[in-house]
C-alpha cells in the first residue's frame, strides 16, 4: 500500500496541481520516518553459493558499492533483489570474493534469475587492497604494521566515533574521561604514549587525505567511512616526515559507485543514563559530622548545626523550613533520549558517480528543565554535517574527485564556567561539580511561587554564609541561563588522477587540494537569580525574604529579572593543502612486482585569533615524500620510504628533515616448501621495518620559533609608575623566550616486527612488536640556576624515551553447515615506555629514587602516605610535613607521609614514582557474534589495564567552603572516616574538617587508585528481515536491531566509573540503550 | 539520476594532455620553486635589540628594572612585616596568607622557603611570583650594558643617559643589599652570564659577606654623584631614585655590616664554602660601625640639603584638639603622600590593602571585608610604647605599671585617647602620643575625616569585644590580640552607602627618622653617647611630643643616668626605633641585626582574650602562640635545597 502510494506520489508528480505537491512532501516525509522505500527496476535473484566441496551457507553477497546484502542460509540459498544493471559480490572468509553482474545472465520463466556461484578458496588474498600513506598498496605487499577495522566495528549507539576507538584498535591506547555531550571525546594514543613535554603526543589524522582535530574524527559517520586505517610504523608513517611519529589515523570515506541510485537509511533512538552517579549521605549524617568536623579541628567551635535542626529534619518536618535536598536526584534525569539519522545516496553512470550522504544527531543532557523557564537548559547538541562525494570521468584516464563536506554544531547548555586552571569547562560538568559543591541542608531549590503570588521570578533558595555571601545554588545555577555555541567545519576538496599509461603502463599522477575554514563562537545568557529565605511567622506561615534584592544589607550579585548577555570566545582558522603526486606500479614478467611514489606537499594554516605576532604568522609545511617497492614473487618484499620536510618552526639551517625507512617481508606460506603445512595454516606472513620520523609540533602552543627570541615590549607586569598623582606610567619589557637555533624536532627511530596467520581458514592472527626510541625530546635546561635570572625557561633537544609494545588481534570467523555462524575477534595492545634521558639534576645520593629515568613517560611522582596518624603527638613527634605546623595545620587522623630520604621534614624530596601511569599501558578489547538465520546478537567487552588514577581529594572534601560553595558528603566518606571515636587509621577519609587540610591533598599514594576495569561494552541483538518480505516492501535489506553500550563494568573502584579517572565528578560517561532501523532500498 | 558529463569527446586528449602537464609541473615546480615557501617571519619581529633603538623603548627597560622593587606596602610581600613578632593576623588565614606569618610559627623549610626572593617563590616573588631578584638583576645588566654603550639610545640626552644610569646601579645595588640582608653572604652578578653558558660557567659561588658588602657599597658610590639632589618633575618622576636615597640605602648596608649578626659573630667562624674560603670575617671590627655613622651623616646631609624635614600636621579647617592634631601629625608622617619627611616613597607599592587588613569595622553598615581588622600587635608591642612621660612603662617612676592588666575607667580629660566611661585595661592608660596614634584597641578613639561629629569630640570609638562591631565575630576577620594598627590607615579612610574608601599612599621605604636613628645608633657605638646622638634622638621625640632624653629619664626614670651610659644608650635607641618605626617592617630586620632574636622571637605571642564578651574576661592575657626561633639557623634564610642540588657550588646556611 505504501508502496503504491509512494510510487504515485514519485510518479506522477511532475504532473501534479501545486496542491498535491504538498501531499507528495508529505508523502516523502512518511517514507523517510518509516524507513520504508521504493525501488526501479528490480529484478529478483536467487541461487546458491556452493565451493567444490558443497554449498556454503552463511556467505555474504553484496550489491556491488552499497550496504546492502544478504547471506546464504544453512542450505546455501539466497535470494535478493536489486536493479537489473546491479553487479553482486559474494564473499567468504576464506575465499576469493566475486562479483557477478545480472546483465550477464537471462530471466527463467518465472522472471526471476538464478545466479549459482562457486567460490574458490583464497589462498592468499592476493588482491586485496590496502591503504597505506599517501595511497593504496596491494594488501600482500604490505610490510609495514598497519591496523585496519572495519567500518562496522565502529558502529554504535553513539555520535561520537572516538568512544568506539578503545579495545577495537590494535596498537591504539584509548580511554574516555567524560560522557558530556559535546565533551565526551575519548583521548586516544598509537601506541601509548611516545614523548613527554608539552607538544604533540596524540597522532595525525587524516581524513581523505586532510589533516583534521580529533573533534573532526568524533563527528565522523561510520556509515560513510569506507575504511578505517591506523599507520603504526615507521615505514607506514615516514612519508609523513616530521609529522608522523606519533603514529597516523588514515580514514577514507566512501564514493560512489555506478549504478542505479541506493538509499541506505539508518534512524536510532537511545535512551542513555549515566553508567554511575556518585552517592551522597542522607542529610541527618550530613548535619551531624558538619558538626563533628567544626569540632574536632576546633573543639570552641560554633557548631554549624543546631540539634533542633537536625532532629526536624530527621523527622522530615516542613522541607522548605528544614531543606532536605540531594542534589543530584533534583538535578539530574535518570535518563535521556538521544535520535540519530543518517541517509547516504549513492549512485552515478559511466561518466560520473556519487555518494551523497546526510547526517542529523540530537544529543540531550541529563539535566532537568524546569518550567520556571521558557529556554532549555539542558545540554542539547545537535550536529549535522552533509558530505557529498563526487567523482568524475574526465576522460578514460583522467578523473577527478570533488569533495565537500560541511560539519555543524549547535550546541546549548547550561552556563559553563572555568576550573581553577582558568580552563572553560562546559555546563554539563559544572552542574555535576555543583551538585557535590553545595550544602544540601540550608536551602531548597525553589519555594513554591505561592509564597508570594504577586513575585514573577522564580523563587530560588538561599541562605548566608558566615562569611556575608551566599551559598551556591546549584538548581538556580542550571536553570538561570543557558550558554550556545556553533562550530562549522567547511572543507572543498579537489582530486585529480591521471592515468598516464600512454606514457609507460602503470604511471599515473595525482594532485590534491583542499581548502578548510573551521569557526567558532560562544556566548550565554543567563539572568542573576534572586534568593530567598524563610522563617516561619508566629502564626506557623512561612515567610519569605529575599537576599539580595540590591541597596544596604543586600548580600551577593543583586538578582535581576532580564537576561543578561555575555559574549565568549571566538576561534576562526583556516588551512590550504596542496600535494602532487606520481605512482607508478607493474608487475614485470609476472615475478617483478615493482612501485615507486613520490609527491610532494604543502600546507598553510593560518589562526584568526592567534593572540600574538609570532603566533599570528602562518604554520607551514612543506616536504617530499617517497617510495619504492619491490616484490619478487609475491614471497619477498623489500620497501623503502622517505619524507624530506620542512617546518617553518625551526631555524634556516635546521628547517628540513630527512625521514627515511626501509622494510623487508617473507610471505613464507608462498613458499613451495611450505605446501604441506598449507592446510593448517594457510598464509604466514613475516614483516620486518626500520625508520626515522619525526615530530615537528613540539613545546608548548606559545613557543613557536625556538630561533627566535620572543619579547614582550609592552609588558603590564612590568611597568613601573611615578608621579605626585601617579601619573606616568610606562609598560616594562620581558623576554619570554630566548632564541635557540639549535631547536628542532623529536626523532622517533622505529623498529617493528609483524606476523599475520590465517589458520584453518578460521582464524586470523596479527601480531607485532615494535621498540620506538624518541630522541631529541625538547624540555627545559634544569642545570642552569636561578642566579642566571633568566626569566623563561632555556630549552633544548636533550631528552630521550623509548616506547616498546605489542599489538596482537585475533579473530575467529566460522559458518556452519546449519546456517549457525560464529565470529569472534579480539585484540590487545600492550604498550610501555621509559625514559632514556630526561634533564634533571645530580641527586643526593639516598635520593635516586626522584630520577625519572628509567620510568614510565607518563609515570606520577607522589608521597608514600603510611597511615593516617593516630593522635596530634604522633604528628608533632614525627617528620615535620610540608610546612605545615603539626598540631595547628595538621595533626591526629590527617595522612602520614614517610619521610623517604630522612631529613626530618616532608618536602618535594620525598617524592617516589608511585602507581602505574596515568594513561593505561593495556588497552583490551574481545567479543562475537553467533547469528542463526536472521537473527544476531553480539557482544563486545573492553578493558584497561596496568594504569593508575588519583583522586582529587579537594573535590570531594566535605563540608568544605569552596569558592563560596559549601560541599556535600559522599556516603563512602560517612561511612568510613578517621575519628576520635574510632581512629581507623586505615579509613577511606582522613580526619573530617570544615576546611581544606594542605596536608591531606597531596598525590600520594592515599589517593591512589588501580585504573583496571573491564567494561560490558556493547551488545547487539538484531534481526535481518527475511529477504521475502523486504522484497515485499521493495528494499533490498531491513534490519532491525536494539543494542547498548557501557552496560556493565567490573572494578575495584565503586566511586564512580572507573575510566573517569581521578577527577570523577565531572559528567558521568553514559550507558546507552537504542532501538535502531536500518534499510536499503 | 545520471549526471551530464558536459566535456566532449574532441577535448578528451587536450585535455588529457592538460591534465598530464599540470600534474608533471606540479610535481616538478611545487618543491623546488617554493624554497622561500617557509620564510614567513617579517622583518621587524620585537627582539631584544629594539629595547634600545630609541628613546621611549630604553624608559621602558628603565621601568621594567625598577618594576621589581619589593612591595613592601604591602604586608604579605614585605618580608619583615609578619615573620617577626610585631604583628599577628587570624589561624584561619582568611583571605590572608602569608608566608611571612608561617615563617613565624616555624613554618620556614630549607626544602621550599618562604619568601623566596632568589626564586621568587612564596611571596618572595612579589605579586604573582613575578619578580625574583636575580631577574631584576639580569634586568639591570642588561640596560647598563646597553645604555652604557653609547651608539645605542642615540636619542637619548647625555645628562639622562647619566642620570639612568646611575638610577640602574642603584637599583642592582639595592636587589643585592636585599638578598645579602637576607642570605647573608651571595653570589655578586656584576655581569651576566650568557644563555649559552655550560654547566661550569653558570654554577656562581657565594661570595665572603664582606665583599658583597664592599661591592654594592662601591656600586652604590658610583650612582650616587650622577643621581639628582630632588626631583624636579614632581607630576612624572616623583618615586624615582635620588641622591638621598642612595645615601640612605648605603648608611642601612653599612650599619648591618658594623650590626653583631654580620660583625665578628662567632657563630659563622666556620662557615667556609666548598673552597674553604670563609664567607664571614668572624673578627669584630668597630671601625665598621664609625663607617656607619659616616654613611649615616651624609644620608641626613643629602636628605636635608633637599628639603626633607620630619612632619608636622598642617591644621585642618575642623575645630581639632591639640591632642588630636599631635595624633594626625604622627599618623600622617606615615600616610600623607610624598609627606616632607619620606625620603623615599615608591608609588608602585601603595598602601591600600595594607590599611584593608588593618582597619577596624567601625560602622555596621558595608561587607566585612571592607575592614578586616586582621593586623594585630602582640600584647609585648603594645607594652614597648613609652609612657606618657616618654620612657619605658617598667621604668617610669610617677606611673605605676604594676598592674597593667587590671581594669580602668577613662576619663573626661582621656576622651581623645580613650571613649570617656569606658572600661579597659591599664596598659591603655598614660601612654605617649605615638600608642594612640599607632594603636587602637577596645574603648580607643580613632578619629577620621568622616568623624560624625565633624569634630574629635564624639568621633569613632572601637568597640573590641566578642560580638560587638570591632570583635571576633566574623570567622577571619577579625584582630587576634584586641590592638589595632591605626598607624597605616589613612586618616581620609570613608565608610559611605557606596562602600569603603582607603586613600592610598606610596610606601615609604625611607623615612627620614630611620636615618636619624641610624645615624644615633651607629655613632653611639661608635664614639659612645655623644652630643649628636642624643640630638638627632631628640628630633624625633620632640616631633612625638616626648620630653628629650636626657630630661626624661632624669625626671621620670628609676634608672635616672641610663642615657649616660654607651650600653644604656643604646638599649634607649633600640627601644626608640622600636617605637618609632613601628609596623613598618623595620623591627624584624632590627632584631635579627642585633643579633637578639633568639631572646626576642622566642617569647610568646600574648593578647587579649578576644573571644569574650564580658569585659573583666576580655582582659584576661591569653597566650596565643609560642614562636620558637632556632638559632643561629634562623638568623638567615635558607637557600632552597633545590637550587644547591642544581649548582653544587653553593652552600648551605648553618643549620638549615
Amino acid at each position: 500500500m505504501k508502496k503504491k502510494l509512494l510510487q504515485r506520489g514519485l510518479f506522477y508528480s511532475s504532473a501534479r496541481k501545486p496542491r498535491s505537491v504538498f501531499k507528495i512532501f508529505i508523502y516523502c516525509i512518511l517514507l523517510l520516518g518509516s524507513t520504508s522505500v521504493f525501488a526501479q527496476e528490480n529484478v529478483n535473484v536467487r541461487g546458491t553459493v556452493s565451493d567444490t566441496t558443497g554449498t556454503l551457507p552463511g556467505a555474504s553477497i553484496k550489491i556491488s558499492g552499497t550496504n546492502r546484502g544478504t547471506s546464504t542460509d544453512v542450505n546455501g540459498r539466497y535470494n535478493i533483489s536489486l536493479h537489473k544493471s546491479g553487479r553482486l559480490l559474494f564473499t567468504m572468509i576464506g575465499y576469493k570474493p566475486r562479483t557477478v553482474s545480472v546483465a550477464d545472465y537471462e530471466k527463467n520463466s518465472e522472471g526471476v534469475y538464478v545466479i549459482n556461484v562457486k567460490l574458490q578458496n583464497d589462498d592468499n588474498s592476493l588482491n586485496e587492497v590496502a591503504v597505506v600513506g599517501f595511497g593504496t598498496q596491494k594488501k600482500a605487499s604490505v610490510v609495514s604494521s598497519i591496523t585496519s577495522i572495519s567500518p562496522k566495528e565502529l558502529k554504535g549507539p553513539t555520535s561520537n566515533l572516538t568512544t568506539m576507538i578503545a579495545g577495537r584498535v590494535a596498537g591504539m591506547i584509548a580511554y574516555q574521561r567524560s560522557g558530556e555531550p559535546g565533551a565526551d571525546n575519548a583521548q586516544f594514543f598509537i601506541r601509548g604514549l611516545g614523548t613527554f613535554g608539552s607538544g604533540k603526543v596524540d597522532p595525525l589524522i587524516l581524513i581523505d587525505g586532510i589533516e583534521s582535530t580529533q573533534n573532526d574524527l568524533a563527528r565522523l559517520q561510520a556509515d560513510d567511512i569506507s575504511s578505517f586505517n591506523v599507520l603504526k610504523d615507521a615505514t607506514a608513517s615516514a612519508v609523513y616526515g616530521a609529522r608522523g611519529a606519533n603514529g597516523v589515523v588514515l580514514v577514507l570515506t566512501k564514493s560512489g559507485v555506478a549504478g542505479i541510485t541506493k538509499f541506505s537509511f539508518r534512524a536510532e533512538t537511545s535512551v542513555s543514563s549515566n553508567t554511575k552517579n556518585f552517592q551522597f549521605a542522607d542529610n541527618v549524617t550530613y548535619m551531624k559530622l558538619a558538626n563533628e568536623a567544626a569540632l574536632t579541628r576546633d573543639p570552641l567551635a560554633i557548631l554549624p548545626y543546631l540539634q533542633t535542626k537536625i532532629d526536624a529534619t530527621a523527622a522530615g518536618e516542613n522541607p522548605l523550613l528544614y531543606p532536605d535536598n540531594n542534589w543530584i536526584k533534583q538535578l539530574i534525569k535518570d535518563y535521556t533520549i538521544n535520535n540519530r539519522y543518517n541517509l547516504n545516496i549513492s549512485g552515478g553512470g559511466s561518466k560520473a558517480s556519487y555518494y551523497v550522504a546526510g547526517t542529523y544527531n540530537i544529543d540531550n543532557g541529563a539535566l532537568k528543565v524546569d518550567g520556571l523557564n521558557n529556554f532549555n537548559n539542558n545540554i542539547k547538541l545537535k550536529n549535522y554535517s552533509v558530505r557529498s562525494n563526487v567523482n568524475i570521468n574526465l576522460t578514460n584516464t583522467t578523473e577527478a574527485i570533488i569533495r565537500v563536506y560541511g560539519q555543524f554544531d549547535d550546541y546549548s547548555g547550561p552556563v559553563g564556567g572555568y576550573d581553577s586552571n582558568g580552563k572553560r569547562i562546559n555546563g554539563g560538568q559544572k552542574i555535576f561539580n555543583q551538585a557535590i559543591w553545595s550544602n544540601p541542608v540550608m536551602f531548597p531549590a525553589v519555594y513554591p511561587a505561592s509564597l508570594s503570588p504577586f513575585t514573577t521570578h522564580p523563587l530560588f533558595g538561599n541562605a548566608i554564609t558566615p562569611f556575608n555571601t551566599l551559598y551556591v545554588n546549584p538548581y538556580a545555577e542550571m536553570v538561570k541561563g543557558y550558554s550556545q555555541y556553533n562550530a562549522s567545519t567547511l572543507q572543498t576538496q579537489l582530486e585529480l588522477k591521471q592515468d598516464l599509461k600512454f606514457i609507460t603502463p602503470g604511471l599515473n599522477a595525482r594532485m590534491m587540494s583542499y581548502a578548510r575554514r573551521y569557526s567558532y563562537f560562544d556566548l550565554s545568557r543567563e539572568y542573576s537569580p534572586f534568593y530567598y529565605s524563610a522563617t516561619e511567622q508566629p502564626d506557623g506561615s512561612i515567610g519569605l525574604q529575599v537576599l539580595n534584592p540590591g541597596g544596604i544589607g543586600s548580600v551577593g550579585a543583586t538578582g535581576t529579572e532580564y537576561l543578561n548577555y555575555s559574549e565568549g570566545s571566538k576561534q576562526l582558522n583556516s588551512t590550504f593543502y596542496l600535494e602532487a603526486a606520481v605512482n607508478y606500479n607493474r608487475t614485470f614478467s609476472e615475478k617483478h612486482a615493482v612501485g615507486a611514489m613520490l609527491i610532494t606537499t604543502m600546507r598553510n594554516y593560518l589562526s584568526g585569533n592567534a593572540g600574538s605576532l609570532q603566533l599570528s604568522l602562518p604554520s607551514r609545511n612543506q616536504g617530499l615524500s617517497g617510495r619504492a617497492t619491490y616484490g619478487y614473487d609475491n614471497r619477498y618484499l623489500a620497501e623503502f620510504n622517505f619524507g624530506y620536510n620542512g617546518s617553518e618552526r625551526f631555524s634556516k639551517d635546521d628547517r628540513f628533515g630527512f625521514f627515511p625507512s626501509f622494510g623487508l617481508g617473507y610471505i613464507v606460506s608462498n613458499e613451495s616448501f611450505f605446501k604441506p603445512l598449507s592446510k593448517v595454516i594457510n598464509s604466514l606472513k613475516l614483516r620486518a621495518t626500520y625508520g626515522l620520523v619525526g615530530n615537528d609540533q613540539i613545546g608548548a602552543d606559545g613557543d613557536r620559533f625556538f630561533y627566535m627570541s620572543e619579547v614582550n615590549m609592552n609588558s603590564g607586569t612590568y611597568g613601573a609608575t611615578f608621579g605626585e598623582q601617579y601619573g606616568y606610567y610606562k609598560n616594562g619589557v620581558l623576554v619570554s623566550r630566548y632564541a635557540n637555533p639549535l631547536i628542532t624536532w623529536e626523532r622517533s627511530k622505529q623498529v617493528n616486527f609483524g606476523a599475520d596467520l590465517k589458520i584453518l581458514n578460521a582464524i586470523d592472527l596479527t601480531i607485532d612488536i615494535y621498540k620506538n626510541s624518541r630522541s631529541n625530546i625538547l624540555t627545559g635546561r634544569t642545570y642552569i640556576p636561578s642566579t642566571m635570572g633568566l626569566q623563561a625557561a632555556v630549552q633544548a633537544n636533550t631528552n630521550k624515551a623509548e616506547s616498546k609494545g605489542v599489538d596482537l588481534s585475533l579473530n575467529y570467523n566460522k559458518s556452519f553447515a546449519n546456517g549457525l555462524f560464529i565470529q569472534t575477534r579480539g585484540n590487545f595492545t600492550y604498550a610501555t615506555s621509559k625514559i632514556l634521558i630526561y634533564d634533571e639534576p645530580t641527586y643526593n645520593g639516598n635520593e635516586s629514587y626522584r630520577y625519572h629515568v628509567g620510568l614510565p613517560i607518563d609515570q606520577t611522582f607522589g608521597y608514600i602516605a603510611e597511615r593516617l596518624f593516630i593522635d596530634d603527638n604522633e604528628a608533632k613527634n614525627s617528620p615535620l610535613q610540608f610546612s605545615g605546623i603539626p598540631g595547628v595545620n595538621y595533626g591526629g587522623g590527617d595522612i602520614k607521609y614517610r619521610d623517604v630520604n630522612g631529613d626530618g621534614i616532608i618536602s618535594d624530596a620525598d617524592m617516589v614514582p608511585i602507581g602505574y601511569p596515568k594513561t593505561p599501558e593495556i588497552i583490551y578489547g574481545f567479543g562475537g557474534t553467533i547469528g542463526y538465520k536472521g537473527f544476531d546478537i553480539s557482544a563486545f567487552f573492553q578493558g584497561s589495564a596496568r594504569s593508575s588514577f588519583f583522586i582529587n581529594s579537594q573535590n570531594i572534601a566535605p563540608f568544605v567552603y569552596n569558592q563560596g560553595s559549601q560541599n556535600g558528603l559522599l556516603s563512602a566518606i560517612a561511612d568510613s572516616h578517621w575519628s576520635e571515636e574510632n581512629r581507623n587509621t586505615y579509613a577511606l577519609w582522613p580526619r573530617l574538617s570544615p576546611v581544606f587540610v594542605d596536608n591531606n591533598d597531596k598525590t600520594s599514594t592515599w589517593w591512589m587508585r588501580n585504573g583496571n576495569f573491564l567494561r560490558l561494552k556493547s551488545v547487539e541483538i538484531g534481526y535481518n528481515v527475511s529477504s521475502r518480505l523486504v522484497k515485499k516492501l521493495a528494499m533490498n535489506s531491513l534490519r532491525i536491531y536494539v543494542n547498548g553500550t557501557n552496560l556493565g563494568v567490573i572494578s575495584s573502584y565503586k566511586l564512580w566509573d572507573p575510566e573517569m579517572g581521578g577527577n570523577g565528578l565531572g559528567y558521568p560517561v553514559q550507558s546507552v540503550y537504542n532501538i535502531g532501523v536500518s534499510a536499503s532500498f | 539520476m545520471k549526471l551530464n558529463v558536459v566535456l566532449k569527446t574532441k577535448n578528451k586528449s587536450r585535455l588529457l594532455r592538460g591534465t598530464s602537464l599540470f600534474l608533471l609541473s606540479a610535481i616538478l615546480l611545487v618543491f623546488p620553486a617554493c624554497k622561500r615557501y617557509l620564510d614567513i617571519v617579517p622583518d621587524n619581529v620585537a627582539t631584544i635589540s629594539n629595547a634600545f633603538t630609541m628613546r621611549t623603548e630604553a624608559e621602558k627597560y628603565l621601568f621594567t628594572c625598577y618594576s621589581f622593587l619589593p612591595r613592601d606596602g604591602d604586608p604579605l610581600y614585605n618580608v619583615g612585616y609578619l615573620a617577626g613578632d610585631e604583628l599577628w593576623i587570624p589561624t584561619q588565614e582568611w583571605d590572608f596568607l602569608s608566608y611571612g606569618w608561617r615563617m613565624a610559627r616555624g613554618g620556614q623549610s630549607a626544602a621550599n622557603p618562604y619568601l623566596d626572593v632568589w626564586n621568587g617563590y612564596y611571596q618572595g616573588g612579589g605579586p604573582g611570583d613575578n619578580y625574583g631578584l636575580f631577574k631584576a638583576i639580569r634586568n639591570c645588566n642588561i640596560f647598563l650594558e646597553n645604555v652604557q654603550d653609547e651608539t645605542k639610545v642615540r636619542d637619548l640626552r647625555p645628562d639622562e643617559r647619566v642620570r639612568w644610569i646611575a638610577e640602574v646601579k642603584f637599583l642592582k645595588a639595592y636587589y643585592h643589599f636585599y638578598l645579602l640582608r637576607m642570605y647573608g653572604p651571595i653570589p655578586l652578578v656584576d655581569k651576566n652570564i650568557d644563555v649559552s653558558a655550560t654547566e661550569a660557567e653558570v654554577r656562581v659561588k657565594r661570595m665572603p659577606f664582606d665583599d658583597c658588602v664592599n661591592f654594592i657599597a662601591a656600586l652604590l658610590d658610583e650612582a650616587a654623584p650622577n643621581l639628582p639632589a630632588i626631583i624636579t618633575d614632581r607630576s612624572s618622576e616623583l618615586g624615582r631614585i635620588t641622591r638621598p636615597i642612595a645615601l640612605a640605602i648605603k648608611a642601612k648596608l653599612l650599619l648591618m655590616a658594623a650590626s653583631p649578626l654580620f660583625n665578628g659573630n662567632s657563630d659563622y667562624a666556620g662557615f667556609k664554602d666548598h673552597e674553604g674560603i670563609s664567607l664571614f670575617n668572624s673578627s669584630f671590627d668597630a671601625s665598621k660601625w664609625k663607617k656607619a655613622a659616616t654613611a649615616a651623616k651624609a644620608a641626613i646631609d643629602a636628605a636635608e640639603s633637599a628639603g626633607f624635614s620630619l612632619y608636622t600636621f598642617p591644621g585642618t579647617t575642623f575645630k581639632l584638639s591639640d591632642t588630636t592634631l599631635q595624633q594626625l601629625t604622627l599618623r600622617c608622617a606615615m600616610t600623607e603622600r610624598w609627606n616632607s619627611e619620606h625620603v623615599w616613597a615608591n608609588p608602585n607599592s601603595r598602601a591600600d590593602f595594607l590599611q584593608r587588613t588593618a582597619m577596624p569595622k567601625l560602622v555596621s553598615t558595608g561587607a566585612s571585608g571592607d575592614a578586616r581588622m586582621q593586623l594585630a600587635a602582640p600584647l609585648k608591642i603594645a607594652e614597648l610604647f613609652y609612657t606618657r612621660n616618654g620612657v619605658p612603662i617598667n621604668e617610669d617612676k610617677t606611673l605605676d605599671f604594676s598592674n597593667k592588666y587590671s581594669i580602668r575607667t577613662a576619663t573626661r580629660n582621656e576622651r581623645f585617647y580613650v571613649k570617656e566611661g569606658y572600661q579597659t585595661a591599664r596598659l591603655n592608660f598614660d601612654r605617649e602620643p605615638r600608642f594612640y596614634a599607632d594603636l587602637s584597641f577596645d574603648g580607643g578613639i580613632w578619629y577620621k575625616y568622616d568623624s560624625p561629629s565633624n569634630s574629635d569630640e564624639g568621633t569613632y570609638s572601637i568597640e573590641g569585644k566578642y560580638t560587638q562591631m570591632s570583635g571576633a565575630t566574623h570567622v577571619g576577620y577579625y584582630n587576634e590580640t584586641g590592638y589595632y594598627i591605626k598607624k597605616v590607615v589613612d586618616w581620609n579612610m570613608v565608610n559611605s552607602s557606596n562602600g569603603v574608601t582607603y586613600r592610598d599612599y606610596p610606601w615609604p621605604e625611607i623615612r627620614l627618622p630611620d636615618i636619624y636613628l641610624m645615624y644615633a645608633e651607629a655613632l653611639n657605638e661608635s664614639d659612645g653617647p655623644v652630643a649628636d646622638v642624643y640630638e638627632y634622638v631628640n628630633r624625633i621625640r620632640k616631633r612625638a611630643g616626648l620630653m628629650n632624653v636626657q630630661d626624661a629619664w632624669t625626671t621620670y626614670s628609676n634608672n635616672p643616668t641610663k642615657y649616660t651610659t654607651k650600653d644604656g644608650m643604646r638599649e634607649i635607641i633600640h627601644q626608640e626605633r622600636g617605637i618609632e618605626l613601628a609596623f613598618e617592617g623595620n623591627r624584624y630586620w632590627d632584631i635579627r641585626r642585633w643579633k637578639k632574636a633568639a631572646e626576642t622571637f622566642n617569647q610568646p605571642i600574648t593578647g587579649w582574650s578576644v573571644f569574650q564578651q564580658a569585659t573583666t574576661d576580655y582582659y584576661r592575657v591569653r597566650t596565643i602562640f609560642s614562636q620558637n626561633f632556632v638559632a643561629p639557623r634562623d638568623y638567615l634564610w635558607p637557600l632552597r635545597t633545590y637550587d644547591l642540588t642544581v649548582n653544587p657550588n653553593l652552600i648551605q646556611n648553618p643549620g638549615w
